[in-house]
């Protein structure tokens, strides 16, 4: 669990007391043939050891870019302004690829959306097991098997015997993220990144998926990052939450103290509009769109569809402020927000 | 029922699916029957490969029943050839899961949604030009993008020409696939606020069919829960999710993620183990039962039918009755209520 230090670095490569992955003021811009697009502004982010944080946020807001930027997996088009992602005591930023190579997938681990698609169609389930196992852990190909059986049965795979030998098409999907949660496990990682693990999965297979993960990364003793869009997922999952928008964060905090004294009114926004159908849920969204990230607003990334925007909030930029322990927000008017917002929010508030 | 508008009475559909020389027959949907009341939603729910989507595509005739028939405003269509399918087609529209992948990637805007008009009405140039302009005012949409392409359009704007395309001819049924399947939460409320509209003003009736059990809570007053291809549990929406009664139901239900509740305890779900079997070797006796946490002998042995367990619910599990017990009277009433919140 504890094998690796995060002492390795000195001085300002080490990381927070307590903190496996360190990121700060991360800008990542796109150039491309209609533009530059600013898809992360200026992101800080602190993964607390043993936990799993969640990111939540509509799409293009800067969730998987953000985790593509840890994993040095971005396309050629993309380039890093500026920004510090510290693991382990080291810049990951300044890493060359070959460095990268022997963190990937040993120290960090990574699932993605779409299981069947990141798995190769041409191994076996034991092959590309085989291929992890040996160039990290250099075993062999009968004590690769042997962990491969039991990594198999450690995320609960029915017949792990008979599907060591499957290829990916003969899996279902629930099947394949499996063999995925498996593979990003495999080493044992410091970190592990789950980018939309359970998205096009059925909601029985979901709840499994989701109840093994969360078991999985807590035996293990390893660190988890969980990027969705689905806030009901990160509530049932995590312990912290991050809120992003336009390639920003707006809100970060404990799981429950995002969800029960939402500060940011994106975040209000998005937990009234996913109705669950938990009680007589009302019909809520968040009005407009989405913000062009080739020309970000001047001044707050929200400010065209917030309801309780004012003068400032067009000029300057919102930092992420402390409210309370832990719990920041990036909003000028983030106590305001409850009262213009009324209903649930707003009385959770009051009492407080 | 005078206000029913869609009946399908134990529609079957099996594909045949070849592997070398073997023919094996895929059951995608068994005796399913329901009944649709004019002007309300009915909501069709159940993991992918259940057989909801087929269900829906034989009733729009994209897929002709291997058995069953179809009642649709008093006419069978379930065995029609396409022609004689043809006047039905404008009366009973379709809107697909995925925006994009729907939407012909070589009709601008405008070709899309005249092209039913072109089909069915046969309008003058003035008159097809203001249908058009009122329809697009009627989903949100504004008259320069007519010109567009649909990779040029976002996602819920493609969802919109969809259902524009969709009710244009003024349809009296619109089956509804998974329309908010693809779309960001805030993007979703917004188009089912205007599908619920579209309904209130022009008074179409739905067929909703999702996995997404908010949305089916939400919108439909009656739902039916689908698991391989067998209707197992029918009923009123919101009784339904408060008082599950057939295990599966239970079960999907207790499955949604949600917002609160975890700090509760761990008395919320019971998760079921397993994946869904393949449809291709249907287990015996109850299809539920290899999963089903409150399984019994006579599980294994004999499939349970839909009988009447309470007022106005319809469950298929021996729970709740024997096979002997007379077979219900009838379907559900989807009485004319209309189905909002």
């Amino acid at each position: 669990m504890e094998k690796e230090t995060t002492r390795k670095g000195a001085g300002p490569l080490e990381t927070p007391q307590g903190v496996v992955l360190h990121i700060a003021d991360l800008r990542v811009v796109f150039h491309t043939y209609v533009g530059t697009v600013h898809a992360l502004s200026g992101i800080d982010l602190d993964l607390r050891e043993g936990k799993i944080t969640g990111l939540a946020g509509e799409t293009g807001c800067g969730k998987s870019v953000t985790a593509k930027a840890v994993m040095q997996l971005l396309p050629s088009t993309a380039e890093v302004l500026s920004g510090r992602i510290l693991f382990g005591g080291e810049d990951l930023v300044r890493k060359t690829p070959s460095e990268m190579d022997a963190i990937r997938g040993k120290r960090i681990g990574m699932i993605f959306q779409n299981p069947r698609a990141a798995l190769n169609p041409l191994f076996t389930v034991e092959e590309q097991l085989y291929f992890l196992l040996h160039r990290h852990e250099h075993l062999g190909r009968k004590e690769a098997r042997k962990r491969s059986l039991a990594l198999l049965e450690a995320v609960r795979m029915g017949g792990a015997k008979k599907r060591l030998r499957s290829y990916p098409f003969e899996l279902s999907t629930g099947m394949c993220q499996r063999v995925m949660i498996a593979m990003g496990l495999a080493c044992s990682p410091k970190l592990f990144i789950a980018d939309e693990p359970t998205t096009g999965l059925d909601v029985t297979v979901q709840a499994q998926v989701l109840e093994l993960f969360k078991h999985l990364v807590y035996e293990v003793g390893s660190t988890a990052l969980l990027i969705t869009h689905d806030l009901g997922v990160i509530a049932e999952t995590s312990d912290y939450m991050g809120v992003m928008y336009g390639g920003r964060m707006v809100e970060f905090g404990t799981t429950e103290d995002l969800i029960e004294h939402t500060l940011h009114p994106y975040t209000q926004g998005l937990l009234r509009s996913s109705f669950t159908g938990e009680d007589d849920d009302e019909l809520h969204y968040i009005p407009g769109v989405v913000p062009d990230l080739r020309r970000p607003p001047s001044g707050c990334v929200f400010e065209a569809r917030c309801a309780v925007c004012v003068e400032e909030c067009r000029v300057s930029v919102p930092d992420m402020i402390e409210v309370e322990n832990g719990h920041r927000v990036a909003c000028f008017q983030a106590g305001a927000a409850g009262i213009a917002d009324g209903g649930k929010a707003g009385s959770t508030r009051g009492e407080r | 029922m005078d206000h029913e508008i869609l009946r399908v009475e134990k529609i079957r559909k099996s594909f045949t699916k070849r592997v070398l020389w073997r023919v094996e027959d895929v059951k995608a949907v068994n005796d399913v029957s329901f009944t649709v009341g004019k002007g309300t939603v009915f909501g069709l729910v159940g993991e992918s490969g259940c057989g909801k989507t087929t269900t829906a595509r034989c009733i729009a005739g994209l897929e002709r029943p291997s058995g069953g028939e179809i009642i649709f405003q008093g006419d069978a269509i379930g065995h029609l050839n396409a022609k004689a399918f043809r006047p039905y087609r404008r009366r009973l529209q379709m809107v697909f899961q995925d925006p994009l992948d729907s939407l012909n990637p070589r009709y601008s805007v405008r070709s899309t949604i005249q092209e039913p008009l072109d089909i069915h009405m046969r309008l003058t140039r003035k008159d097809r030009e203001a249908r058009i302009q009122d329809i697009l005012k009627l989903v949100g949409l504004r008259s320069e993008l007519l010109s567009r392409y649909p990779h040029q359009l976002s996602s819920g704007q493609q969802q919109r020409v969809g259902i524009a395309r969709a009710i244009i001819c003024d349809p009296d049924l619109v089956l509804l696939d998974e329309p908010t399947a693809s779309l960001d939460v805030s993007v979703r409320g917004r188009i089912l606020e205007l599908l619920l509209d579209l309904q209130e003003r022009l008074g179409i009736t739905y067929l909703l069919i999702s996995h997404d059990l908010g949305t089916v809570h939400f919108v439909c007053y009656h739902t039916a829960v689908m698991y391989l291809g067998f209707i197992v549990e029918i009923g009123v929406t919101r009784d339904l999710f408060k008082h599950p009664q057939h295990p599966y139901t239970e079960a999907l239900i207790g499955a949604r993620p949600r917002l609160r509740g975890r700090t509760c305890g761990k008395e919320r779900r019971v998760l079921i183990k397993g994946e869904i079997p393949s449809p291709m070797h249907l287990p015996s006796g109850c299809l539920f039962h290899p999963r089903c946490p409150q399984v019994m002998p006579i599980c294994r042995e004999r499939r349970p039918e839909l009988v009447l367990c309470a007022d106005d619910r319809m469950v298929a599990c021996h729970l709740y009755g024997t096979p002997e017990d007379t077979r219900s009277v009838a379907e559900p009433t989807a009485g004319g209520e209309a189905a909002e919140a």
